[in-house]
């Protein structure tokens, strides 16, 4: 079998990867490059063995982490999680000091400079050990900064014995957005580099510069016999063996209770693989993508009942961590099997396991991450089928969304009508009782997307889908003005406060207003553009919420006289529906009650076809 | 909620492998061998050990005396904050539980310290984690269940982790707590042949029960109660040493035999999921709701109400709307019904599980359905409805809504009524009661001034609501109960009695009640 895991990408431009990975620096730089073939460019980064370059030293979190800044990486983080508050991503922070300090514009030698000079040509990041980290990220960074969805050259990121550098967020985002493909990290059996970040910095702290010392040494072998960095060795695996067993207990029952109690007294690291791992077993290859079974392979691959061989693990592993050379050269030569969820279900990863020597309960833990997996596709599937599909005794969701459009909205939004807002508030009719229905209906199907996606059971890209994002967005304009006219017609303001207010506006529109903002964004929508895109719908719920006030009333969120003006500008400068200004729209009606010395000198006067009063 | 072999195996793996249990447990022995050269001990031992990452207290008592008599007895706690310090753990439904006397009295002498250990701990800014083997730990779940007075989803929550103590408590505790968050902060660690069950005792949070080369994770309690037993030297038993052999053998395949004990652990679990699945209709309700609203808002086009429409549906034929809202409401009423037995079995200090948004909903609701309930209730010739005809859902609906809100906001003057549902839900009964006196003076049975009296009762109860704008203005449709009964009440008070009520009536000023201004 080829090496056909990303297109593109022959056996000579890995080998000239890693020969730039490794090759000496003698001036202060920090990276290499190189043109290859017609079109293509390597970048190498450097590693380093030195503690601080692997925890920054003034961070105080267990494992060195930070938070990505959403300003400069706006899609490192997640929607779903927590619609509130927009969960970050995590990373090393020592990983992304070490990228942030090649992208400023002081730095002599810029990646920045660099990148902009060499597009359009194709760009390979690449490393080894911590220089894999640093390709990691300034393969992210790059996406971030130059990728909107137009582009077609998309960057590779090749990695040898890299440490993991960031947690599920991170992971999560880079599934989303259709890039983890993008990413190939290279792993031979024993290397700790990619274990070491699942281990607390407490736990290690004591050995790890000498043990970083010893893996740096690429010449002279480590003495049999060398207590510390067996010790070490054994700690880390202890730490990789917890946040495995956590994590497989996670996969087999996300929502037990104790075991969230229980966890809550361990120090589980926040990092997690993300992109595809290819792992050298001896005889063949192993290609992963999964992440949740990435990790039990990290853990069992290592493990062995056998005192012997767990005392040579360490001298192994060093040379594992050096063993990349030798896994470039048998490329082309060895089989790579995919462990993938087609064919783990159809022979139970037996055939790519094999050289592993995985105990049953090892499999049955690599089982349970695919059958996560699996179950993930399978609510996707779902998901698909009830949007487009009709069945027997129910409409899709298209049909639906469909049936609003045109039958009740377009109809209800020509003069002498109200517009469908004012008409389904009041509701006299047997159409609106219908819409409210389906309105219900519809809710019901996004809450429980947006339950599944909270939970994680759907695949990462569902949320990046462009499909989704189309009908979400649809229903989102269509359905929304619905939901503030039933909250104000139940008069839930009286009880409760603005729809606009905390914890009312249903969290699904929240939610599809952020994948919207960050589509737009993505596609280099501005600031402005985005707001607008939030106000178009919400703007009912503020004029129904300026109804109640008077005019010289100061509120929390400042003077009605201000919000007045605010909304006014908003429906004018923007390309809002006519409807909106029907005779007997909400928006007519609260406009006239306004008084007579603002309507005087507001801007919607023509609009609202007023008349001054004599 | 589901159970695997690989799940209880796999937990039982992370457990053993996390060292937490080794180092309580050596911080036990350390206890005890410090006490052990005083020459007596009786009573309780207490020590904390504050380590990097948590806090952990360590119970330690003297050994269980098997020949006592009150090894096997229990004493029944019931009644108030000062009879029963547990008393918070006691929910609508059960009101008393039973403890095992050794362990309460331990608890009991110790009662002082204890309550500063509370305190200090309830400060900690540390995870807490509660230990102690055999009575120690039992004295040890009693001190956490008891530290677990307030327990929120979002804070941390205290492990208790117990070694080859006895069960503590009988079903009903365990009942109580299987309802609780708190089940999940307690991890009993059990040798499997040499834990002594005992009679009307149930276990309850987490158990990991330790074979001679496995384990197993499990919190199903009658699994727990089939896979321990055996004899009772309990204080015997080294878990250090046990959980240095498991440590061995952990990373082996090998298989446990017990194979009947899953299927039927398994088959529980299927049957919990179900009953949790049947719940999860909440949509549906919501849509329910919407056709009943519609039902509603038919009605008042029609100028009756829904309220009457379906008292007159039940005596006349009906047409399918009318049969699809009466099987809708069946469906609602069963919803709510059973989502307030779930809430009354928790116990009282965590009833705020009832999410503002389900307080608001269920308020909703019983606004919205108990009115077509009277009308039944009334059709079926009851009386009295308020007192001796609710259903206790509803009861409990309000009262849950009064103490988290005990004022209800008023309507804004200006605000557009014609939505808006009755604030007390049992308004219909009021007035069907209010009917059958009228009928009892026009047939001149009973005495006829206290019935005189009650009416004006309720004259004056119905004006309160209405200055308040408390009542839909549906009540006053033409073909309404509430008309029916204003036209025979005019009647009867000719001539001796006028209000502000029957002014407001006789110059029909109800028909711009309730209008946006």
């Amino acid at each position: 079998m080829a090496l056909d895991f990303i297109p593109g990408i022959s056996k000579a431009l890995i080998a000239t990867s890693w020969r730039l990975s490794t090759k000496p620096y003698t001036t202060n730089d920090q990276f290499h490059q190189e043109v290859v073939e017609d079109n293509t460019v390597v970048v190498a980064f450097r590693r380093s063995f030195l503690e601080k370059d692997w925890f920054a030293p003034a961070n105080e979190s267990s494992f060195g982490e930070t938070k990505m800044d959403p300003a400069e990486f706006p899609s490192m983080i997640s929607f779903s999680n927590d619609v509130d508050a927009d969960a970050r991503a995590t990373v090393n922070e020592a990983f992304l000091k070490s990228l942030q300090l090649l992208i400023s514009p002081s730095c002599t030698q810029s990646v920045k400079t660099l990148v902009e000079n060499m597009r359009p040509r194709r760009i390979v990041f690449t490393g080894h050990s911590s220089g894999g980290a640093t390709a990691i990220l300034a393969a992210v960074w790059y996406l971030e900064t130059f990728f909107t969805k137009k582009c077609s050259d998309f960057p590779v990121c090749l990695t040898f014995g890299a440490p993991l550098v960031g947690d599920y967020v991170f992971k999560h985002g880079l599934g989303r957005e259709n890039w983890s493909r993008l990413f190939v990290n290279f792993v031979t059996r024993f290397d700790i580099v990619p274990r070491i970040m699942l281990a607390p910095k407490a736990s290690t702290k004591q050995a790890l510069p000498y043990a970083l010392s010893q893996l740096g040494r690429t010449r002279a072998p480590i003495q049999e016999n060398d207590q510390t960095i067996a010790g070490f060795y054994a700690t880390v695996m202890k730490d990789v063996e917890t946040a495995a067993r956590q994590a497989a207990c996670e996969l087999i029952d996300g929502e037990n209770a104790f075991l969230e109690t229980f966890s809550s007294f361990l120090e589980l690291s926040p990092y997690r693989p993300a992109g595809t791992f290819v792992f050298s077993t001896g005889t063949r290859f192993v290609e992963m993508s999964n992440s949740d079974a990435i990790l039990q392979i990290l853990f069992y691959a290592y493990q062995s009942t056998n005192e012997q061989e767990l005392s040579e693990r360490p001298n192994q592993s060093i040379r594992d961590h050096h063993g990349y050379e030798e896994m470039v050269d048998s490329m082309g030569t060895k089989d790579v099997y995919q462990l993938d969820l087609n064919h783990f279900l159809s022979d139970g990863g037996e055939y790519a396991l094999f050289d592993l020597r995985l105990s049953t309960s090892a499999r049955e833990c690599v089982r349970a991450a695919f059958e996560a997996e699996k179950k993930r596709n399978d609510n996707q599937s779902k998901i698909e089928t009830t949007i487009t599909k009709q069945s027997t005794t129910k409409k899709s969701i298209e049909e639906k969304l469909k049936w609003i459009e045109e039958e009740y909205k377009q109809p209800r939004c020509q003069a002498p009508a109200k517009g469908y807002y004012d008409s389904f508030k009041e509701s006299n009719d047997d159409n609106d009782f219908k819409a409210n229905v389906t309105r219900a209906e519809l809710a019901g199907f996004f809450d429980d997307v947006l339950g599944l996606m909270k939970k994680g059971q759907l695949p990462d890209g569902f949320e990046g889908d462009s499909d989704w994002i189309k009908l979400a967005t649809g229903y989102r304009r269509l359905m929304e003005p619905l939901d503030i006219a039933n909250y104000y017609r139940h008069l839930k303001n009286e009880d409760t406060g603005s729809y606009m207010g905390k914890g009312r506006r249903p969290k699904r529109y929240k939610h599809a207003q952020k994948l919207d903002e960050h589509d737009l964004l993505k596609s280099g929508g501005t600031a402005e553009k985005i707001m607008a895109s939030c106000l178009s719908i919400c703007f009912w719920a503020e004029v129904e919420d300026l109804r109640g006030k008077k005019y010289d009333e100061v509120t929390n969120e400042g003077t009605v006289e201000e919000r007045v003006t605010k909304l006014e500008n908003f429906l004018i400068d923007e390309k809002v529906d006519d409807h909106i200004f029907l005779e007997g729209s909400t928006v007519t009606k609260w406009w006239h009650s306004l008084p007579e010395h603002h309507k005087r000198s507001s801007l919607l006067q023509q609009r609202m076809g007023y008349t001054r009063a004599t | 909620m589901d159970f695997s072999p690989l799940k209880g195996s796999e937990l039982g793996k992370l457990m053993l492998r996390s060292g937490l249990l080794h180092s309580s447990w050596n911080k036990i022995s350390e206890l005890r061998a410090s006490r052990a050269h005083q020459v007596q001990t009786p009573g309780l031992g207490i020590k904390l050990f504050q380590e990097t990452k948590y806090t952990v207290a360590v119970f330690v008592a003297p050994p269980i005396n098997i020949t006592c008599p009150l090894n096997s007895a229990s004493t029944l706690l019931s009644g108030t904050e000062e009879q029963n310090p547990f008393h918070f753990l006691c929910s609508e439904k059960i009101s008393s539980f039973s403890l095992h006397t050794p362990a309460f009295q331990l608890f009991d002498s110790a009662y002082k310290n204890l309550f500063g250990l509370k305190k200090e701990l309830l400060e900690s800014k540390k995870p807490v984690i509660i230990t102690g083997a055999a009575l120690g730990g039992s004295v040890a779940s009693l001190f956490t269940i008891w530290l677990l007075e307030t327990v929120e989803a979002k804070l941390k929550r205290p492990l208790c982790i117990t070694f080859g103590s006895p069960l503590i408590g009988d079903a009903k505790l365990q009942e109580i707590l299987e309802n609780s968050l708190r089940n999940s902060c307690f991890l009993h660690v059990a040798y499997a042949s040499q834990t002594p069950m005992k009679p009307n005792f149930k276990p309850f949070g987490t158990f990991l029960i330790c074979f001679d080369s496995e384990c197993l994770c499990i919190d199903d309690p009658e699994a727990v109660m089939e896979l321990l037993g055996g004899a009772s030297a309990v204080d015997q038993i080294d878990y250090g040493e046990v959980l240095d052999r498991l440590d061995q053998t952990v990373m082996e395949d090998s298989r446990l035999m017990i194979d009947d004990v899953i299927t039927r652990m398994e088959e529980r679990a299927e049957k919990k999921k179900v009953r949790f699945d049947q719940l999860k209709k909440l949509n549906d309700i919501k849509i329910s709701m919407i056709y009943i609203e519609w039902y509603k808002k038919k009605s008042k086009m029609s100028k009756i109400g829904y309220y009457d429409r379906f008292k007159t549906h039940l005596v006349s034929s009906a047409s399918p709307f009318d049969v699809d809202i009466e099987k809708r409401k069946i469906e609602v009423n069963d919803y709510w019904r059973s989502l307030v037995e779930e809430v009354e079995k928790k116990p009282q200090s965590e009833k705020s599980v009832l999410k503002t948004r389900s307080l608001f909903s269920g308020n909703n609701y019983r606004r919205m359905v108990e009115p077509l309930d009277i009308a039944e209730y009334y059709h079926n010739g009851g009386r009295e409805y308020r007192a001796s005809g609710r259903s206790r859902h509803y009861v409990m609906l309000e009262k849950w809504f009064r103490e988290a809100y005990p004022k209800e906001q008023h309507r804004g003057k200006g605000t557009d009524l014609s939505e808006l549902l009755t604030f007390d839900s049992c308004f219909w009964s009021e007035v069907e009661d209010a009917l059958i006196m009228i009928k009892s003076l026009n047939t001149q049975e009973g005495d006829r001034e206290a019935l005189l009296s009650k009416l004006v009762r309720f004259e004056e109860y119905v004006w309160e609501m209405i200055s308040k704008r408390e009542v839909s203005p549906e009540i006053f449709l033409e073909k309404s109960s509430f008309m029916k009964w204003w036209k025979e009440y005019k009647e009867i008070i000719k001539g001796f009695r006028s209000s502000d009520f029957t002014k407001f009536m006789k110059d029909r000023m109800y028909e711009r009640y309730g209008q946006a201004c």
